[in-house]
């Protein structure tokens, strides 16, 4: 998997880093001051991932834990997310990591105490001004489970979490990798959330991430043992079968999983910052995503039409609602659904 | 980063430059080609050599070591010979800084990196097509500090390949870079670097001839190397259609590059898109003709087809926008929507001269519902 790892010197002989490095004996190890001065330092082609991907191993330093954007996850309640690990093992021919780093090589942050530490002040914080939920996701520049398996990591959030019943942690995926989290007892506040995209769309543009149907069954799986589920149907992307495909990816998720199983469900249209999308067109310069009826938005964002986009989430919503789910656990992500105007 | 135009899309009988750092590592080649000095009025070419072979010339510049150099002596080259844009290739004895690279073993150059400074590397690259990454170092790399921090970066590390790579980016030339590794700093410390390398001179001289001998053997036999110049077979390709020579069509420069921007993005949409755009957009033409209109006047009308059928949801909206709007433009008046679509509201302008006019344009607000506009803009209506 990983051509070589890096790792901080000041790590190097923590038990975190000696259980990742026995799974990858065979693989060189150099060691490093600081991986701040390595990583992200020069541009690194991006589809290097495929045959030259390196792993660093080290420790986050500044700030640890951020406010989510706005329009981020369910709303009314404060949204955060920890920095625990820097780019993915898949390819999605959409995805923001592209433009977002320099490097496509994966950084593991390994001192979860701080992040937890941090997580732990927040909570207090708000809890303290009146607030019961907190929620904290991760994921944001990574996959939540992809790695999960090497870095132990979700034990230690587990214990943290159980202890902190205000406090609701969403780990964000792709991946079908649920080993590590069934071996945990369920919690309310320890919600796995999957990503999902049209059977159509995640064979042509998901490149690496387990099948559509493999993550439902894992779905099932996850529920039937009681752990909350999220769902993101988001990238939507448009295609002449938007509804027909749509459908169908709506009657495999209910006949292996009911709505009552289902906490929520996010929905999201596809969009580029420019600089995303040039990487989208550099990387990828056959995929049918880069025929969309696309424009630059208000925002400089590449996107859908506001009128498409506005219809696509409207339809999709109508059609789960249609399907059984609730319309309170259905929220637009990254889309005001306003009155602009 | 900047990737560079692939060597095969390139005309054989272009001119090639190829660059050494000392002449050491040219020799061998130098005799093997039977070059020849550079003529002698052109003083500053001291370190140019040139050779033929059928109708290609074969540069071959000495840079010096440094990226300074190389980038310094290699542009006054490349401006030598503008217009003409050779093929570059680099060859050059280079540090191993990693066991994954072995000594006495000829690489070819993926990605090129640079250190500015010892601890400071410029941020930039430049990506050519070869198996390994490549650094090009401030200053030898004579210990094994000096590996530590740049093996982080890539396994190779030469002196001049990124200077290279800076003067043939001003001219868009192709680059191909070849590197011996003469020695394994990270194992064997050695100030004597100088020496090792003349030691190992007639190695890498006969590796990079051997090289060069098998390279133009596919640069200029290969039948399947296209030239740079747009060739009939290239625009039928760019233009399966044949609309740009078409007799009854014109296009500007800009509609021309629209029109080929369209047929990229169908092709990558849905190749049967090609065969309805080419009937829609022929039928169009033919009209036109019997119309006796001129060519001109109708390619936006062709462009737009195109793109109806690349955006079927924007047609659609426009369309029925159009339809909405209608009432108003029966009454007279100018109604624009927001280009982009992100806001529900129009702008509306008319034009009053006449009582009837405003009685036109009341019956027109009359028949225009906003309602059903704003659910249209908002998603609540079906396109």
């Amino acid at each position: 998997m990983f051509s070589r790892i890096f790792v901080e010197k000041e790590v190097y002989q923590t038990p975190r880093v000696q259980n990742i490095l026995k799974r990858f004996k065979n693989v060189p190890v150099q060691r490093i001051d600081d991986l701040e001065l390595i990583f992200n330092r020069v541009k690194k082609p991006y589809l290097q991932k495929r045959d030259q991907l390196q792993l660093f191993l080290g420790q986050k330093k500044g700030q640890l834990v951020k406010e989510t954007p706005a329009a981020y996850g369910l709303s009314g309640e404060p949204h955060y997310y920890f920095i625990h690990s820097y780019n993915c093992i898949y390819e999605c021919q959409y995805c923001y990591l592209q433009g977002y780093f320099n490097s496509p090589d994966i950084v593991l942050f390994l001192n979860y105490e701080d992040i937890a530490e941090e997580i732990i002040r927040i909570t207090n914080e708000h809890t303290s001004a009146g607030l019961k939920r907190v929620w904290f996701h991760s994921g944001e520049y990574s996959d939540s489970l992809a790695l999960s398996h090497i870095t132990g990591e979700l034990p230690y959030l587990h214990k943290i979490f159980k202890e902190l019943p205000e406090a609701t942690l969403e780990l964000r995926t792709k991946s079908a990798n649920i080993k590590e989290l069934l071996e945990l007892a369920p919690l309310p506040n320890f919600i796995t959330s999957f990503s999902l995209s049209t059977q159509r769309h995640s064979k042509e543009y998901d490149l690496k991430t387990a099948p559509l149907k493999t993550r439902i069954k894992i779905i099932s799986q996850l529920a039937n043992k009681g752990h909350p589920i999220g769902l993101h149907l988001d990238p939507i992307i448009y295609s002449d079968t938007f509804i027909e495909d749509t459908n169908e990816l709506i009657d495999l998720l209910f006949s292996s999983v009911s709505p009552d199983q289902i906490n929520y469900i996010s929905l999201g249209v596809v969009r580029f910052t420019k600089d995303v999308y040039h990487q989208v067109q550099q990387n990828y310069p056959e995929s049918s995503l880069l025929a969309s009826e696309f424009s630059k938005s208000f925002d400089q964002k590449i996107r859908y039409p506001k009128p498409m986009r506005l219809w696509m989430l409207h339809k999709v919503k109508s059609m789960l609602i249609e399907a059984g789910m609730q319309e309170k656990k259905i929220y637009l992500c990254m889309e005001e659904d306003d009155d602009q105007g | 980063m900047n990737t560079w135009p692939h060597t095969q899309t390139q005309d054989p009988t272009m001119p090639i430059v190829l660059c050494f750092a000392h002449r050491a590592e040219a020799r061998t080649l130098l005799r093997a080609w039977d070059f020849k000095a550079f003529p002698d009025d052109l003083g500053p070419w001291a370190d140019v050599f040139v050779a033929k072979r059928q109708d290609q010339k074969i540069y071959a510049l000495i840079t010096g070591e440094g990226v300074g150099q190389a980038q310094g002596k290699l542009s006054l080259l490349l401006g030598q010979l503008w217009p003409n844009v050779p093929v570059i290739i680099n060859y050059g004895v280079a540090a191993g800084l990693r066991d994954d690279v072995e000594q006495k073993k000829l690489y070819s150059v993926k990605t090129v990196y640079a250190q500015k400074h010892p601890n400071e590397m410029s941020f930039n690259s430049f990506q050519l097509e070869g198996e390994r990454d490549l650094v090009s170092a401030a200053d030898r790399v004579l210990d094994r500090n000096a590996c530590e921090y740049l093996s982080a970066f890539a396994p190779i590390a030469d002196r001049e390949l990124w200077g290279i790579c800076l003067a043939a980016q001003q001219v868009k030339a192709p680059v191909q870079a070849y590197k011996w590794i003469s020695d394994l700093p990270y194992k064997h410390e050695t100030q004597e670097i100088c020496q090792r390398v003349k030691e190992q001179s007639e190695e890498f001289g006969h590796s990079f001839s051997a090289h060069f001998q098998t390279w133009t053997q596919q640069f200029l036999n290969n039948p399947t190397t296209t030239t740079t110049t747009t060739t009939q077979d290239q625009r039928e390709e760019n233009d399966p259609l044949g609309l740009l020579d078409h007799l009854d069509t014109h296009f500007s420069t800009t509609q021309k590059r629209q029109y080929l921007g369209l047929i990229k993005a169908l092709t990558r949409k849905d190749e049967n898109l090609l065969g309805h755009f080419e009937k829609q957009a022929l039928t169009l033409v033919q009209q036109n003709k019997n119309l006796g209109q001129r060519p001109k006047n109708i390619t936006p009308e062709i462009i737009q087809i195109g793109q109806d059928l690349l955006s079927p949801f924007e047609k659609r909206l426009r369309q029925k926008l159009e339809q909405m709007a209608s009432p108003l433009s029966k009454a007279g008046a100018q109604v624009s929507f927001d280009p982009l679509k992100e806001k529900a509201q129009f702008t509306l302008k008319a034009n009053i001269q006449h009582p009837r006019h405003l009685e036109q344009l009341k019956i027109g607000l009359d028949n225009f519902s906003y309602e059903n506009f704003e659910a249209l803009m908002k998603g609540r209506d079906d396109v």
